[in-house]
């Protein structure tokens, strides 16, 4: 009460009380002011981002690693380092997420923090998938930022930047398959497969599954192909299927030139799911081995007193290059007077083939 | 008369070139994209703002010239009174938010925003004493 007193009484008291509490905040607050200038200046120069890395996890999800590293040589902490990022497609559907923090920077100290986003195979629809896999199109990524120089600053940013997002598997095409003979009931078929990934992050890698169907939708063979293509690059290699032969349409097969056509289904798997499928046709003209099959008029002379010798000439075309060389006999399974019936029968890959020849001479 | 002169000297450039030609200066230890940037918002974030800190430094010259005159406190009044709204308005009343340029690397564009209350209350701590203190002068002689 004296002391307020006299300070009340001496108003010279009370400039000088107050002169040094002007001091002591000017200082307080330049120091405050500099340190944040001092942190935020020496930090930002030193944030860099890494080389981007890819993996795909045994769930199947498709990480997207960022790796940002940062230098805090300023007085002050920076704290509450949070990072949301997000990559929508032009119809601002969500399809990667990522999140880092929040994490803290002690002063002098360096930090690197690992953004990563994960594009979840189970969670987006099949639809937007195959888009993605076959599509070139404009992402969008949206990072939300957060930090603050405790207790004096908290700044937070939005930031949102076009992403060329390159189809991975572009232009895939399958050329004309090889034949070969497998066995008298499939044939291997060779085709040669090849797409571009134009994307500039993801690797392809992995085994793709080929299907190939009938013409009635029955499933008639397949195979599968080892695929590792780093981004920005193409893709060319055999495909091995075997396929099987028709066998209700066997025996015109082995007589008649026909043109076979197939549906090769490519599937990609990721983490047992499919991600992506692409359906394309597979043609090859098929030549018979027995094609165009004929028999020539029958010449019957006497061999000797009980028996007759018939010559006859069979023709045909043997159109199949894979296949050995075919061998056969042929055997009278007939005889009367007229007409003579001949059985014709030739050894093949696809077995024994037979067919009677009716003559009359 | 030579240290208001060197103090004037001071207000001038730390609250008016300094502020004026932030740009300039830090364009030249940035990438071109991150200087552009810093610009954009440093011209937003700083405004018209080191108009005032022309005036201050002629009332900064002022106070020193007439120190101990009977107009003292009132030219310490109308510098706190100065000082503080150069603050409140440099810190946008303690919540800085705009734009980030359009031209920012890849084509990026966004928003920002500051909360620095606690910061520009420390600062507006010594201008408002100042203020307080030429009110005194001005009661005690009176």
């Amino acid at each position: 009460m004296t002391s307020r007193g006299a300070v009340v009484r001496n108003p010279s008291r009370l400039v000088t009380i107050v002169n040094v509490l002007i001091v002591v905040s000017l200082v307080a607050a330049v120091g405050a002011a500099a340190s944040v200038l001092l942190t935020i200046a020496q930090a930002v120069p030193t944030v860099s981002v890494g080389s981007i890395g890819t993996a795909t996890t045994s769930r199947g999800a498709i990480q997207i690693q960022v790796p940002i590293t940062l230098s805090d040589k300023g007085p002050l902490s920076i704290s509450d380092i949070d990072v949301q990022t997000t990559v929508t497609d032009s119809s601002n559907d969500p399809l990667l997420t990522g999140s880092v923090g929040p994490l803290t920077v002690a002063a002098g100290a360096t930090s690197s923090l690992d953004v990563q986003l994960v594009l979840d195979t189970k969670t987006l629809p099949a639809a937007l998938l195959q888009r993605l896999a076959t599509t070139s199109e404009n992402l969008t990524v949206s990072a939300v930022a957060s930090t603050s120089l405790p207790p004096f600053v908290k700044v937070s940013a939005t930031v949102s930047a076009p992403l060329a997002w390159g189809a991975p598997v572009s232009d895939l095409q399958m050329g004309t398959p090889v034949l070969a003979l497998l066995n008298s009931t499939a044939i291997t078929a060779t085709v040669p497969v090849s797409f571009q990934n134009q994307n500039s992050l993801l690797t392809i890698s992995g085994t793709g599954n080929i299907a190939v169907f009938d013409s009635n939708g029955t499933r008639v063979g397949g195979g599968t192909l080892q695929v590792n293509v780093p981004p920005k690059s193409s893709f060319l290699e055999p495909a091995a299927l075997v396929v099987d032969l028709p066998s209700s349409q066997m025996l015109s097969l082995l007589f008649t030139d026909q043109n076979l056509s197939y549906r090769a289904v490519m599937t990609f798997l990721s983490g047992g799911q499919d991600v992506f499928s692409e359906t394309l046709p597979i043609s090859y003209s098929w030549k018979a081995p027995l094609s165009g099959l004929m028999t020539a008029d029958p010449s019957v002379v006497p061999f000797n007193s009980t028996a007759v010798l018939v010559t006859v000439h069979v023709a045909f075309t043997n159109g199949q290059q894979f296949s050995p060389a075919l061998s056969g006999f042929v055997k009278l399974a007939y005889l009367s007077q007229t007409p003579y019936v001949l059985n014709l029968t030739v050894q093949t890959s696809y077995g024994p083939v037979s067919k009677q020849v009716v003559m009359t001479a | 008369m030579i240290s208001g002169a060197a103090l004037a000297a001071l207000v001038f450039l730390v609250f008016y070139y300094l502020p004026v030609n932030f740009s300039a200066l830090v364009s030249g230890s940035l990438p071109s994209n991150g200087a552009a940037a810093v610009s954009s918002v440093a011209a937003a974030v700083v405004g018209s703002t080191p108009i005032i800190g022309l005036v201050l430094a002629v009332l900064v010259f002022l106070g020193a010239v007439l120190r101990g005159s009977r107009v003292y406190g009132m030219i310490l009044i109308l510098v706190g009174s100065l000082f503080a709204t150069y603050t409140y308005l440099l810190f946008h009343g303690g919540s800085i938010g705009g734009t980030l340029p359009s031209d920012l690397s890849l084509g990026a564009s966004g928003s920002f925003a500051i909360d620095a209350s606690l910061l520009m209350v420390v600062l507006l701590i010594p201008s408002l004493l100042t203020v307080v203190k030429g009110a005194l002068l001005l009661a005690v002689r009176g």
